[in-house]
Formats: structure tokens, C-alpha cells, sequence
């Protein structure tokens, strides 16, 4: 394949003067470019980190077109919050010590960024984080959405997440047998 | 954490929302997991099977079980043990990356007995043995009274376990091993930790120095019966806190431990670690001719001394020139007139 070499040393120049910069420029689905501190964003997404290493990081604006802007929008307001909080011991990963708190809560600032969020910004969000591999932010979605649901019957949850019931009364009726041990103060 | 990149868990895009969709059900499995996880309760996860189809099975992969009962409440526990038996039984991932099973101390007597508890413990560590491949935590209340018969219970054979704690008045046996398999190890185990039980002194000296080979952190409050000396001889560890009634002579052969904790309840002690930096020594004697430290300097950076009634386990300090930190603890009994 022949390779236009002026063009290729302009690559290489832009991809210097990427380097150099302390932020990334991304785009979303619909064309809309944020900046974020770099460092934050290989920090606490795995995507962006392997983007960042590997120089697959556009000056004009790196595509993500599975994130919409108000997501994205979000993701960036995040990393930039995290690069100026003080790391703390919520950063260390969640798994459960006999010896220690199962989960490291959100931070104060965590909590109130994701209560702030309407409940399809909440959901555009999670999915954002997963793409991104953004492990923290999943954690604190997951921990939000959760909260959601703590202390409701099945019936109040079907209700806060809509969701639609296709089981058939019989159905239903063996699940519950089966899993009466998970019922027994209903 | 799904960790796959962009590509595994692609779904459909959905440029516009409608209020009143179903955003959660088309989450992935991860997520809905870490999401009922962080429900701390395994009969919360699974009564979200009734939603609907989607999430008939989401909670029996959970990647953690864990029932933790600190309600204080006599009648609590009882279904909780039930809790558990029903969520291992409907269990359904091959792997477990922690199961934890938490009773807390203020219903002690309210289990009717030390027996059932281990009766029912014990399909527990055979399923533990199976599938845990993290960390395994059973904590029982301690008895009220002293139990007449202690039963035995065998230690699962967890060899993906990574941490293993267990607080069960029980007599521990090692893992009966049935040829060709050889000799049963604990190949992952870098944290053990055992409270209130019984075990023999050949035992434990199996099982820490020849069948933990990567064990750091080491935990024991147990009685030793039988043959009652105990021999560790590792090079892995690291920290070391022991508490062994009942036994005559222990030796302990540790190239790396840095970190000793010893409740003097032993006879005879002989201690080869030559990097240890840290000493707490607790009980009412340290006897320089019956506590030998070979091979050790004169400088610690921390001895940690609760000094009894008894006082001579002050003679312990003058072991060593150097100590970068000293914890005294002295107990001055009052004398009335």
C-alpha cells in the first residue's frame, strides 16, 4: 500500500503535539466536543487509558459515537470533578474484607453528582462507564441505582424502573414457592 | 467490573429515550449484578427473580454471597441460616468469589446449642471447598457456656480460596485425602485466620508448614490438644498472631516474618526470624530461659508489652538494645486500707 509520506509526518507531529497536551478532546454520537484533563481520563477509564498509550487519540476530537452528549457530557464532568478531588481511600476497589466495610461508599461529591441526575441520564450514564470501563463511576451508578431499589417490594421496583411483568400468574407463583426463604416477611 | 472493552457488551443504541421504557432489564448481566450485590443482603438479590424473565437467574451468579446479621435479634437467626442453606442450594455459577456468613455475638445462645451450628456449617464448607475461589468467612457467636461436646468439623479444602476466617467452636480436622490426589494444599491461601476452636498440635503444624505454601498473614486463637507441640516452619509469612492454649513447646521457623503477635500461653517457645521487626507479647510471663529468638538483632521497630500482674515479662525488653517504639501496658493493682 502506498503511503503518502508528508501526510504521515503530519500524523506524527500531530500525535507529538497530542502528547504534550493535558487534555483530550472527545466527540459524541451526535458531534459534540468535550475536553477532559488527560490525566483523569487514563486514570479511571481503562478505554481511554489503552486510547491514550496507544496514540488512537484524535487532536480534532476522538470519536465515541456510542455515547450520546448529555452522557458524555457527564462522563467529563465527572473525570474533571475527580482530577481536582482529593484521592481518597473510596478509589480502592470494592471487594468485600471480612475486616473492613463491604463496599467503599461514594464520596459525598459522588452521591451528589448522581442524585442530581434524572432517571434516563442516570441509565445513559451507567452504560457510558461500561463502554468506557470506567470501574469507579460503574461503582457509583450501580451503588446509586441500587439505593433505588433497596427496602421496595417487587411490585414498587416493576414500578420505578417500569418494568413489565411476563411471567403468568402460575409462573409467578412457583418462583416464589421456590424462593420462599427470599419472601418469608412478605 | 466488566473489563471487555466496547466491543463484548454492545447493545442497541438508543439516541432518544422515552420516558416510561424499561432502561434497567436491558443492562448487562455485570451490571445487573454489581447492582444487586451492593444490596448487602442475598435474600434482597434473589427476590428480584419474581420482576420478571430477565431477571429470573441474574442473582444466582452473583460473584459474592453475603449474609451479614448484626440485628442483635434472637429470632433473626434462625432464617438466616436458612438464608444460607437456600442461597448455596440455588446457587448456580461455578465460582465463587467470596462467601461471607456473619453472626453477630449479641444472640449468642439464641442458635440452641454449638451442635446444630456446626451440623449446619458444615454443607457450607463443602460448598466453600467447591467453589470459593476468594475469600471465605463463617463467623459464629461464640457459646454462652462452654459446650460438653465440641464437634468435629473438617477444614474445607478450598485450594482457590485466597483468605480463609473462620470463627467456629468446632474440632478442626484436616481434609481427609483419598489417593491418587496426594497431598491436600491450599495453593492460594495467603490469609488464614481461625477463632475459638480446637485442633491438634500435629495439625496445625501440617497444616501451616507444609499446606499453605504462599500463606502471609496467619491468625490463630485456638487449644491445642493431643500431641501438644506445634512446629511452623514457612517462608512465606509474614505476620503471625497467636493464641494457643494448651500447647508445650512452640517453635516457629520463618524466614520473612517481620510481624509477631504471641499471647504467651505456651510453655516453651523458640522463635527463628531473623527479619522480625515487630514484637506484641501479651501474657503474664516472658522467661528468658523458656523463649529463645535465634538468630535475631537487638533492634526492633516497635515491642508492644502488656506487662500483667505479673510483671516478669518486663525482663523481655532487656532482650533488646534498640526499639524504635515501645507500647507499654502495666496494670498497678490498687491496694485499699
Amino acid at each position: 500500500m502506498e503511503v503518502d509520506k508528508g501526510k504521515g509526518e503530519a500524523e506524527e507531529t500531530r500525535k507529538v503535539a497530542e502528547a504534550d497536551r493535558d487534555t483530550v478532546t472527545l466527540k459524541s454520537s451526535d458531534g459534540k466536543l468535550f475536553e477532559v484533563s488527560k490525566e483523569a481520563a487514563a486514570r479511571l477509564s481503562t478505554v481511554l487509558a489503552g486510547m491514550i498509550a496507544g496514540g488512537s487519540i484524535d487532536d480534532n476530537g476522538t470519536d465515541l459515537k456510542q455515547i450520546g452528549s448529555e452522557a458524555l457530557e457527564n462522563v467529563v464532568d465527572y473525570c474533571n470533578k475527580h482530577a481536582n478531588s482529593i484521592p481518597s481511600a473510596a478509589l480502592i476497589s470494592s471487594s468485600i474484607s471480612f475486616n473492613t466495610a463491604p463496599f467503599k461508599e461514594p464520596e459525598e461529591w459522588e452521591r451528589k453528582f448522581v442524585d442530581r441526575l434524572s432517571h434516563d441520564a442516570l441509565f445513559d450514564l451507567v452504560e457510558a462507564a461500561n463502554f468506557l470501563g470506567m470501574e469507579r463511576l460503574l461503582d457509583v451508578t450501580c451503588h446509586k441505582i441500587s439505593e433505588m431499589m433497596k427496602g421496595k417490594s417487587p411490585d414498587q421496583i416493576r414500578e420505578v424502573f417500569n418494568i413489565k411483568n411476563d411471567y403468568t400468574k402460575e409462573e409467578l407463583e412457583e418462583i416464589r414457592q421456590e424462593l420462599a426463604w427470599a419472601f418469608y416477611d412478605d | 467490573m466488566d473489563q471487555d472493552g466496547p466491543g463484548r457488551r454492545r447493545r442497541r443504541r438508543r439516541q432518544h429515550r422515552r420516558s416510561g421504557e424499561d432502561f434497567i432489564s436491558s443492562l448487562p448481566d455485570e451490571i445487573l449484578r454489581s447492582i444487586l450485590l451492593r444490596l448487602g443482603s442475598v435474600r434482597a438479590a434473589a427476590s428480584t427473580s419474581v420482576l420478571s424473565r430477565r431477571w429470573r437467574h441474574v442473582w444466582a451468579h452473583l460473584p459474592e454471597l453475603v449474609s451479614v446479621n448484626n440485628t442483635g435479634h434472637d429470632h433473626d437467626v434462625r432464617p438466616l441460616l436458612d438464608t444460607v442453606d437456600a442461597a448455596l442450594a440455588a446457587y448456580a455459577d461455578p465460582t465463587l468469589e467470596a462467601l461471607v456468613v456473619v453472626l453477630s455475638t449479641a444472640y449468642a445462645d439464641g442458635l440452641g446449642g454449638v451442635i446444630v451450628t456446626a451440623r449446619r456449617v458444615a454443607p457450607w464448607l463443602r460448598f466453600a471447598a467447591e467453589r470459593v475461589a476468594g475469600e471465605l468467612v463463617v463467623f459464629e457467636p461464640p457459646p454462652m457456656m462452654p459446650p460438653s461436646y465440641v464437634p468435629e468439623l473438617e477444614l474445607p479444602a478450598c485450594p482457590r480460596a485466597k483468605t480463609i476466617a473462620l470463627r467456629i467452636d468446632t474440632f478442626w480436622r484436616l481434609p481427609v485425602v483419598k489417593p491418587p490426589s496426594g497431598v491436600f494444599v491450599f495453593t492460594a491461601l495467603t490469609s488464614l485466620t481461625m477463632f475459638m476452636g480446637t485442633m491438634a498440635g500435629g495439625e496445625v503444624t501440617d497444616l501451616v508448614s507444609t499446606r499453605c505454601p504462599c500463606l502471609r498473614n496467619l491468625r490463630l486463637c485456638l487449644t491445642i490438644v493431643n500431641d501438644h507441640d506445634v512446629s511452623i516452619r514457612s517462608v512465606s509469612l509474614h505476620t503471625m498472631s497467636l493464641r494457643l492454649w494448651g500447647t508445650r513447646r512452640l517453635e516457629v521457623v520463618a524466614a520473612s516474618l517481620e510481624n509477631l503477635y504471641l499471647c504467651n500461653t505456651i510453655d516453651e517457645v523458640c522463635i527463628s526470624a531473623p527479619k522480625l521487626a515487630e514484637i506484641a507479647w501479651c501474657g503474664d510471663a516472658y522467661y528468658p530461659c523458656r523463649c529463645n529468638f535465634d538468630g535475631l538483632g537487638r533492634c526492633l521497630r516497635l515491642l508492644d508489652i502488656d506487662i500483667g500482674a505479673g510483671s516478669v515479662v518486663a525482663s523481655l525488653m532487656q532482650r533488646f538494645d534498640q526499639v524504635d517504639e515501645l507500647k507499654l501496658a502495666i496494670s498497678i493493682a490498687r491496694v485499699c486500707c
